[in-house]
């Protein structure tokens, strides 16, 4: 967890909602403590070219918080090569996000105005 | 250990045939030397135990109003070491002092550590809310070796074996949340309480456990109706309320002292 020294939580921040927590889940700490799962970090920006690239290429819409999973399987894609089989779990639909998307690609002005 | 002034407080009450007043407020809320008066307006209205709470940044059993004190209060810049000095100054009062904390930051000072502390300070037990009694070996060795009690909780969805293996692992008292939600006033007392209560006390008839009822009590005529049952009344939000809808400290004290006074009324206002 992000604390501090008293044990309180400190900020945390992602461009995901559904990321943007300080704490993490007993499993995901238990796979990654058992060596079942690996777990890498995906910026914000890698995160949006991977929503970006979803909704050009296949017209669908990730949610924000697969579009890191996409991010990182690009990631792992130029690692293993263009045989590799990578299969991605595409968790969540991003029409709930497109206010965000429309925002970070400055595709709303600040005042609210599209 | 042979008793501690809350086991010894609850028993006076029984005694004396009424429930006991538990009085609930974040320790540094509005600030640590406010807490300290606002406490001592809680125990000279009637309070026989207070609740130091440590303010904690996720408090996931409490509702807007305690929520916002606590905020006020880690705005405020308080600390782990200020709940104890409130729990100092609580115990100087006469009433019987716990501290209610969420279990991360007891973990983060070092459990062992925070009952020496605790029990240093004058402090007579901790409520936990979010430490179930499987998980609670190392608190379990730390507040015996300190002579603290320790008060876990149960609510309407425990199980009867969840009830017997909770209220096993309690001194001091057992806290029964009233209904499945988080702390704040309430029109009604959930009527979940008392079947709750009844029901603990199946499992508690040889030990004698005192039970005590919080969540959405805030009235003195809610504090009679669980008083009619339960050993303890807990009140929270109700005393936070006061302090933030005051215009100024002094202000805030008078009504939180006649709060407590009417709270304290009902109490020994038993059927």
């Amino acid at each position: 967890m992000l604390q501090d020294e008293f044990g309180q939580t400190l900020p945390s921040h992602s461009i995901s909602a559904g990321l943007d927590y300080p704490a993490v889940g007993p499993e995901h700490a238990h796979l990654a403590d058992t060596g079942r799962a690996a777990y890498e970090p995906i910026t914000d920006a890698e995160a949006m070219e991977a929503f970006r690239l979803l909704c050009r290429t296949e017209g669908i819409i990730p949610a924000i918080e697969s579009a890191h999973a996409l991010a990182g399987a690009r990631k792992l894609g130029e690692r293993l090569g263009p045989d590799a089989v990578i299969l991605v779990n595409l968790s969540g639909r991003g029409d709930k996000d497109v206010d965000t998307a429309a925002t970070y690609f400055g595709l709303v002005d600040p005042e609210g105005q599209r | 250990m042979t008793t501690t002034a809350l086991r010894t407080t609850l028993a006076a009450a029984r005694e004396a045939d009424r429930a006991a007043l538990i009085g609930y407020l974040p320790a540094g809320f509005p600030d640590v030397a406010s807490s300290i008066r606002v406490i001592e307006a809680m125990v000279e209205g009637g309070c026989d135990v207070i609740e130091v709470g440590l303010p904690y940044s996720d408090p996931m059993m409490d509702g807007p109003t305690i929520q916002r004190a606590a905020d006020r209060a880690l705005s405020a810049g308080t600390t782990t070491e200020d709940v104890f000095r409130v729990v100092e100054a609580t115990a100087a009062t006469g009433a019987a002092a716990v501290v209610m904390s969420y279990w991360n930051p007891i973990e983060r000072y070092g459990v062992d550590r925070f009952a020496e502390r605790l029990a240093k300070a004058g402090g007579a037990g901790v409520i936990t809310p979010d430490l179930i009694p499987e998980e609670a070996d190392a608190w379990v060795a730390a507040s015996d070796a300190a002579g603290l009690d320790r008060i876990f909780l149960v609510a309407p969805s425990s199980t009867e074996r969840r009830l017997a293996l909770t209220t096993d692992a309690c001194t001091g008292f057992v806290y029964a949340a009233s209904l499945m939600g988080v702390t704040g006033t309430r029109t009604q007392v959930a009527d979940t309480a008392e079947t709750l209560v009844r029901r603990t006390r199946e499992v508690t008839a040889a030990s004698g456990l005192p039970v005590c009822v919080g969540l959405g009590i805030s009235t003195g005529a809610q504090a009679a109706e669980v008083a009619a049952y339960a050993d303890g009344v807990i009140v929270g939000a109700g005393f936070c309320q006061r302090v933030l809808d005051a215009p100024d400290l002094e202000t805030g004290l008078i009504a939180v002292r006649s709060f407590a006074e009417e709270l304290a009324a009902g109490v020994r206002s038993r059927g």
